[in-house]
């Protein structure tokens, strides 16, 4: 039955860089997670993409990068799906 | 302790999305601590007798062989309830139907560490 979004994750998990990826529904639950995400983040991802839209509460949900020293996450809100893709910040060439 | 205990789940209520109410009762469903947002409890979920069928309920469900039951969520139509089996207490949550659950759950570790006060005087009285 979860097949498709099985694909959907494993697909996302393949493009460059991307060490994580979470999708949860409305209510902060997971629906599925690769990598380092971790399923109870699920919430918070959720709860943080809330607050955001609410900044412009007439726009669509925005997308909001959260940045560490060597990890970006971006969290986006579709409809009732919130999801957050972890990535590898890239080594600069010299 | 008991301000530390107030402040806490006051803190959830007001952090979590689409939360109203918290409730900390014992096994038979007696209310020890009510907590709202707005002094409103709602019928469903805060009834004395919804809160100890809780307990039935988390007895059964530990017999599944799955190992003992730690939560409930019930998700009505307009209103969602967390139940934490906090034994000897009874942890309620009634929210919204769009209460942000996964966020209220990253709290429901951290709960024990403020119920060792209650569970102690639950205990004296049973004996």
């Amino acid at each position: 039955m979860e097949s498709k979004l099985d694909n959907v994750l494993d697909s996302m998990m393949q493009t460059e860089n991307t060490i994580g990826v979470l999708i949860a529904d409305n209510q902060g639950l997971s629906y599925g997670t690769r990598g380092v995400a971790n399923s109870q983040a699920g919430g918070l991802i959720t709860a943080i993409a809330d607050q955001a839209a609410k900044i412009h509460p007439n726009l669509d949900a925005p997308v909001i990068i959260l940045e560490t020293e060597n990890t970006s996450v971006t969290i986006s809100k579709y409809g009732f799906h919130t999801g957050a893709i972890y990535k590898r910040k890239s080594q600069s060439k010299k | 302790m008991s301000d530390e205990v107030k402040r806490f789940f006051t803190s959830i209520l007001n952090k979590v999305n689409g939360l109203n109410c918290v409730l900390i009762s014992d096994r038979d469903g007696v209310p020890l601590l009510k907590l709202s947002k707005d002094n409103k409890f709602p019928e469903l979920g805060t009834k004395q007798s919804f809160l100890s069928t809780f307990s039935i309920a988390t007895v059964q469900s530990s017999k599944m062989m799955l190992g003992k039951n730690k939560q409930i969520i019930l998700c009505y139509k307009s209103s969602t309830i967390v139940q934490l089996n906090k034994a000897p207490l009874i942890i309620t949550f009634v929210g919204t139907e769009s209460t942000n659950i996964g966020h209220l759950l990253t709290y429901a570790n951290e709960v024990d560490k403020y119920l060792e006060e209650y569970k102690i005087v639950l205990e004296q009285n049973l004996i």
